[in-house]
């Protein structure tokens, strides 16, 4: 794996956002380590194969991302989190600031994705 | 009983419901757009023919999602242009319903052959079948019936115990009840719609309690006597 490519899980329950996103960050160089289309997956996939950080969908069926997010804290504290959505109101912006979870609104572009990603992962390794 | 949906009673209501819907909204528009915008740009850089079908394939079912939301957004800002227009035809609802149901049903009985517009049936039945099975659990039931004017279809689910006020708001315009906010995106209209089209085609959609929980989702439409 290149020198600065990260694992990463890609948790959304929309199949198009899952097969861009696999296909942008696969360009950029990181590798994706797996697909979930649900919190539950999330989890499960995080256990069997821990990735490097997680890009989380919000809303998602099972369980939403509000709920995997503090599993993933408590089992897998080394696992970054960057929660990806489609809008952002207050009630969002807030909690993610509450959890200190990075927020990324959907875009073609998936530079500031990126950036997140990076940013949630050394400071995670920073601890 | 007869519940009246809640008007909003002062400008800080107005805002605040003008604000939920442009979110929910904008959440609906964002999804496929971004989506749209990002196939394309790796549709450009493809040079594998099977990824490049794929991707084209991605490309056009973002675009009939967006169709289908400016229906939905029309329909429900009360521009009736986008009612179907074919003419009516004998349509087996029971059937219909099973052939939309892709889990388990335990009971699927009685007939109900409505004269309706093939769309507007298809439309309206498939957000019953959603309703139950996205938001509902077992037992599932589906039951046709005919009375001397109308072919009737129930979808029946399991659930929590709800009030006709709390089941009566299903069917409001934008109303998304918990569960669905916090695990699905959507516009919380289909219920909404479904009335619309099945009223213009002179029939009704309504929702009651199911006894010991869930809902019953009843559609009447004009029957067929052929």
């Amino acid at each position: 794996m290149a020198e600065g490519a990260l694992r990463v899980l890609v948790a959304d329950d929309e199949d198009d956002v899952r097969l861009l996103l696999r296909l942008q960050l696969e360009a950029l160089g990181h590798t994706v380590t797996g697909e979930a289309a649900d919190g539950s997956e999330a989890i499960e996939q995080c256990e069997t194969d821990p990735p490097d950080v997680v890009v989380l969908d919000l809303l998602m069926p099972r369980r939403n991302g509000f709920e995997v997010i503090p599993v993933l804290r408590a089992d897998h504290p080394d696992v970054a989190i960057v929660a990806y959505t489609a809008v952002a109101g207050d009630f969002v912006r807030n909690e993610m600031k509450r959890l200190h979870v990075p927020l990324v609104l959907k875009t073609a572009n998936a530079s500031p994705l990126e950036a997140a990603m990076r940013a949630a992962v050394s400071e995670v390794r920073g601890r | 009983m007869v519940y009246a949906p809640p008007v909003p009673a002062s400008q800080t209501d107005v805002d605040l419901l003008r604000r939920r819907v442009l979110n929910v909204v904008g959440h609906e528009l964002r999804t496929p757009v971004t989506t749209l915008s990002g196939l394309a740009h790796e549709l450009e850089d493809c040079d594998d023919a099977e990824l490049c079908h794929e991707l084209a394939e991605a490309v056009a079912r973002n675009a009939r999602r967006l169709d289908r939301l400016v229906d939905d957004l029309l329909l429900a800002a009360g521009v009736t242009t986008v009612v179907p227009v074919d003419a009516p035809v004998r349509v087996d609802l029971v059937a219909l319903a099973r052939s939309l149901w892709t889990g388990p049903v335990s009971a699927l009985e009685g007939q109900a052959t409505a004269l309706v517009r093939q769309e507007s049936a298809r439309r309206a039945v498939t957000e019953l079948v959603d309703n139950a099975t996205i938001y509902g659990t077992a037992p599932y039931a589906i039951v046709g019936s005919e009375t001397d004017e109308h072919a009737v279809l129930e979808v029946a689910n399991g659930g929590p115990e709800l009030s006709e006020a709390e089941i009566a708001l299903a069917a409001e315009l934008f109303f998304r009840g918990e569960r669905a906010v916090t695990t699905r995106p959507g516009l919380g209209i289909g219920l909404a719609l479904a009335r619309t089209v099945v009223e213009a085609d002179g029939g009704s959609l309504t929702l009651r309690p199911r006894p010991g929980g869930g809902v019953i989702a009843r559609l009447e439409l004009p029957r067929s006597h052929g």
